[in-house]
């Protein structure tokens, strides 16, 4: 179907790619303590991408045999497309060597995932026994192949896999959320995700008030992607920096930040769940760094936004099937630093750990303003974890707060796509 | 289709299953800056079955038909590895019926040309603003599909409809300061809700520029006087959420939280959910199990009265389907969702409201909002300070939180006003986003309100 389609394509026009996707997914969920639903979805699809008479031309569709429709819907916005300001790429002239599939994710079967959840349930329940408990887990396969009329043929497989459970604790009119989740291309262990959860809980119990003002504030890898992630992957964005709308957008070489951050962009990495041999455009996909040492160093490109910016793509064109591609992040990395969690909260007298926000995304997030409420912070005083805040907001610039670094963990976590150190910044707002 | 379906779902051997197919067609169309960023035209199709079996589910979507047979029987072999219980489904008559949208204008019989023009001067309208206007993302997007719904019951719902939406933002900037604004729409039935939108963007943009040059509110907590259209959001985030029933059945601590007859405001307290207001979002007919949608009371005078079911919430708690199992395509099992959610009018004026708040917030409009059910957030798109009983300068930066045990009680004054302001975007759970809705309501006074600022 995928040659039809090209061969069908080149007739009327000059360039065309397309793109192939094939996957099946296995969604297990445990909701309110007991295992409610097992889920399959068989996804199948393509989308093509024409240039003709240098205008660019963008249909999918998920219809089998659907290649004439295809092909005429790719025409029809062709004649009214944006001007292409790029060639669609060769072949790449080297073989990735990063692992994106695991055997043993195809081979677990849905019975096994049903056991894995109820160990966690089983084990939350036991120590949380007023704990209602939610249970996600998955694994999925999927296929995708790239041709172009420039010889381009690429394709590869990659797994995912992933375990999350959340609980909901409710006493009086409190309600003490928390979730945790793993995710990864191969199958990650998840048999710490309960002891953390219960940990959480055990600490969370207790309410305590918390003076509004100024305070040193840790972040940690779930906070930091929950909350300040998003004002940095959007000001990094190269469509987003080529409009000028970004605060760094014309910082390149000059130090922003504080000089122990540094942040990469890396595809590279075996079995993160942001890693993938090629880019949705069949570019090789490498690790740069975004922030070396406080300075703004590099933006993510896809061919399009690279070629209006007079700059070569990164490799970080990513798309869905319906959508034509734009510059998007592989792994996350953010360096570590040299002190212990442990020390980090042993060196603060009054101030607040945060591990999950609400709302933070729906301020100023272009200009790096995040305001959100506090859904799991733990107050620090002298030195100890002394219990849980609650109508509590946190608010900053996160471009401000990132260049007043107090410390940095010596050992990084993964959260999702992100791998990232506790941060202990010294002095933010916490209204109450 | 019918006798497709009746067929795959011969000696399919569980409690219950529904089917749903569903074809699609998408347009869209997208500016960012001066520049056209992306067009397109998409089609889908694609198919789901869900499967109970003692009290268990099974899911199975897939993108060819062919086999529809095997996904029955894969659903319910998923529904029989979870089924541990009894299936419990509230009764409701099988409904036969088909569902055409009355369009007023069809996006379908508008040419790609006169969409991109639009898109074209929405653009030029932020620009004509001058050189504080850093760039501009316009977006449009129509989408027409079929809907087959079938199940064990009896039921078969051939439900066509169209949808229009998109959002207009602009970006003001002055050196390092950044400042954006927006303004979003969305219609079941008309393509003119994106037509003549020229004074509304002009506005917008506008607003944006004005921000660069107001003060970021400062934190703390302040009497605030909300607009209509931030109002509906209110009522979806603050209470709406709270009031879906899915978690309710086996929740025993939410239950007695939620107790009926718990007070939660005054008496002139009212939400509803389920308006039949002609183009909004969440206006249904028929949920996605095959149940009418009817209006439902969640807070009367104050009190709680009642919540949004699916069939199986409804029947675990002893109380009636409410038509709000939604999904928001093949894709995924339906959740209890809610429809179109507002606050009822009361009697006070602006100008009352006003009179007696010395210093204040008066906040216009959302650029989105979040809840964990007692805890509620949502940024004011606009903002002004109240002084001595009137609406003074614009602050940015504004952002509400509280909680719905303590802020529903803190509303003492609820306008005589209402307007549905027909906005694009959506309502986001369990992974399902944007799922249309529609949010209404009169400008209210809340006391004390934590705002989250500088």
């Amino acid at each position: 179907m995928i040659n039809e389609i090209l061969e069908k394509a080149k007739l009327i026009s000059d360039e065309a790619e397309v793109l192939g996707v094939e996957g099946e997914q296995f969604p297990v969920q445990f909701e309110n303590n007991k295992l409610k639903t097992a889920l399959s979805r068989s996804v199948k699809g393509y989308a093509l991408r024409i240039i003709k008479d240098g205008k660019i031309g963008f249909s999918s569709t998920t219809k089998p045999d659907a290649a004439n429709e295809l092909v005429e819907f790719a025409l029809e916005t062709a004649e009214f497309g944006q001007q292409a300001s790029f060639e669609f790429p060769g072949m790449p002239d080297k073989l990735p060597s990063v692992k994106v599939m695991d055997p043993n994710v195809a081979a677990i079967s849905v019975e096994r995932l049903v056991e894995i959840g109820q160990e966690i349930l089983d084990a939350i329940r036991c120590a949380e026994p007023d704990a209602q408990v939610a249970i996600g887990l998955g694994k999925s396969q999927g296929m995708q192949r790239l041709i172009n009329t420039r010889g381009l043929d690429v394709s590869y497989q990659a797994s995912d896999y992933s375990v999350g459970a959340s609980i909901e604790i409710i006493r009086g009119t409190d309600m003490l959320q928390i979730w945790e989740d793993v995710e990864s291309r191969s199958l990650v262990d998840s048999s710490k995700l309960a002891a953390s959860v219960i940990e959480k809980a055990r600490i969370g119990r207790e309410i305590v008030p918390i003076d509004a003002g100024t305070m040193p504030v840790i972040f940690t890898p779930k906070g930091f992607a929950g909350t300040l992630a998003l004002p940095i992957t959007l000001a990094f964005n190269g469509k987003e920096v080529l409009q000028g709308a970004t605060p760094v957008s014309d910082k390149v070489g000059q130090r922003m930040f504080d000089e122990r951050l540094s942040i990469y962009d890396d595809g590279t990495i075996d079995f993160s769940i942001g890693s993938q041999p090629y880019d949705d455009e069949g570019l090789l996909v490498g690790r740069m760094p975004l922030i070396e040492k406080g300075v703004v160093s590099n933006f993510i490109y896809d061919l399009d936004s690279a070629a209006k910016a007079g700059k070569q793509s990164t490799a970080n064109g990513k798309r869905g099937l319906g959508s034509l591609p734009g510059p998007g992040y592989n792994s996350i990395v953010i360096e570590p630093g040299d002190t212990s969690l442990e020390d980090m909260i042993k060196g603060i007298k009054y101030g607040l750990l945060i591990d999950q926000t609400m709302g933070s995304w729906t301020g100023n997030i272009r200009s790096g303003q995040i305001s959100g409420n506090v859904h799991y912070g733990i107050k620090i005083e002298n030195g100890e974890l002394v219990g849980r805040v609650k109508d509590v907001m946190i608010a900053c610039n996160v471009f401000e707060a990132l260049n007043n670094i107090q410390t940095m963990e010596n050992q990084s976590h993964w959260q999702g796509n992100l791998h990232a150190p506790h941060i202990l910044f010294s002095a933010l707002n916490v209204a109450s | 289709m019918r006798d497709l379906i009746a067929d795959a779902l011969k000696g399919h051997g569980a409690d219950y299953v529904e089917v749903r197919i569903e074809e699609s067609e998408h347009t869209g169309v997208a500016y960012r800056g001066r520049e056209l960023d992306s067009l397109s035209r998409t089609s889908g199709l694609g198919g789901s079955v869900r499967a109970a079996v003692n009290g268990g589910w099974g899911f199975a979507s897939f993108n060819s038909l062919e086999g529809l047979k095997s996904n029955v029987d894969l659903a319910v072999r998923q529904a029989r590895l979870v089924g541990r219980d009894k299936t419990q489904l509230a009764a409701v008559e099988p409904v036969v019926d088909k569902v055409c949208p009355e369009i007023v204008k069809d996006p379908r019989s508008v040419s790609l040309s006169q969409k991109k023009r639009l898109v074209e001067e929405y653009t030029d309208v932020v620009y004509s603003l001058g050189d504080k206007i850093q760039t501009s993302v316009v977006n449009y997007r129509d989408t027409s599909s079929r809907l087959y719904y079938a199940n064990t019951d009896g039921a078969f719902i051939d439900t066509q409809s169209i949808y229009v939406t998109g959002a207009i933002q602009a970006v003001a900037r002055n050196n390092g300061d950044i400042q954006p604004n927006a303004s979003s729409f969305s219609s079941t039935r008309d393509f003119g809700i994106f037509e003549n939108r020229h004074d509304d963007v002009r506005r917008m943009a506008q607003a944006a520029v004005d921000m660069l040059s107001a003060q970021h509110v400062e934190s703390g907590t302040y009497t605030v006087i909300v607009d209509p259209q931030l109002a509906g959001i209110f009522a979806h985030e603050a209470f709406g959420h709270l009031s879906e029933a899915d978690d309710y059945a086996e929740n025993p601590h939410l239950r007695e939280l939620m107790t009926l007859g718990r007070k939660f405001g005054g008496k002139h307290l009212n939400i509803i959910d389920g308006a039949d207001i002609p183009g909004s979002g969440g206006s249904i007919k028929y949920d996605q199990e095959g149940v009418p949608k009817t209006p439902t009371y969640l807070i009367r005078e104050g009190e709680l009265v009642g919540r949004l079911h699916s069939r199986e919430s409804a029947v675990k708690m002893g109380e009636t389907p409410t038509g709000n199992a939604r999904a928001i395509n093949y894709n995924h099992p339906p959740i209890v969702r809610m429809t179109n959610t507002y606050i009822t009018p009361a009697d006070a004026t602006l100008e009352d409201m006003l009179s007696d708040v010395e210093d204040g917030l008066y906040v216009v409009d959302s650029m989105g909002g979040e809840t964990s059910g007692e805890m509620f957030t949502f940024s004011a798109r606009e903002a002004f300070k109240i002084r001595n009983g009137k609406i003074a300068e614009r602050v940015r930066g504004v952002n509400l939180t509280g909680n719905v045990f303590v802020t529903l009680e803190n509303i003492d004054a609820i306008g005589n006003d209402i307007t549905w302001p027909k906005r694009g975007g959506g309502c986001g759970k369990g992974g399902q986003a944007p799922l249309p809705v529609g949010f209404a309501g009169p400008h209210f006074r809340i006391r004390n309100c934590v705002v989250g600022g500088k």
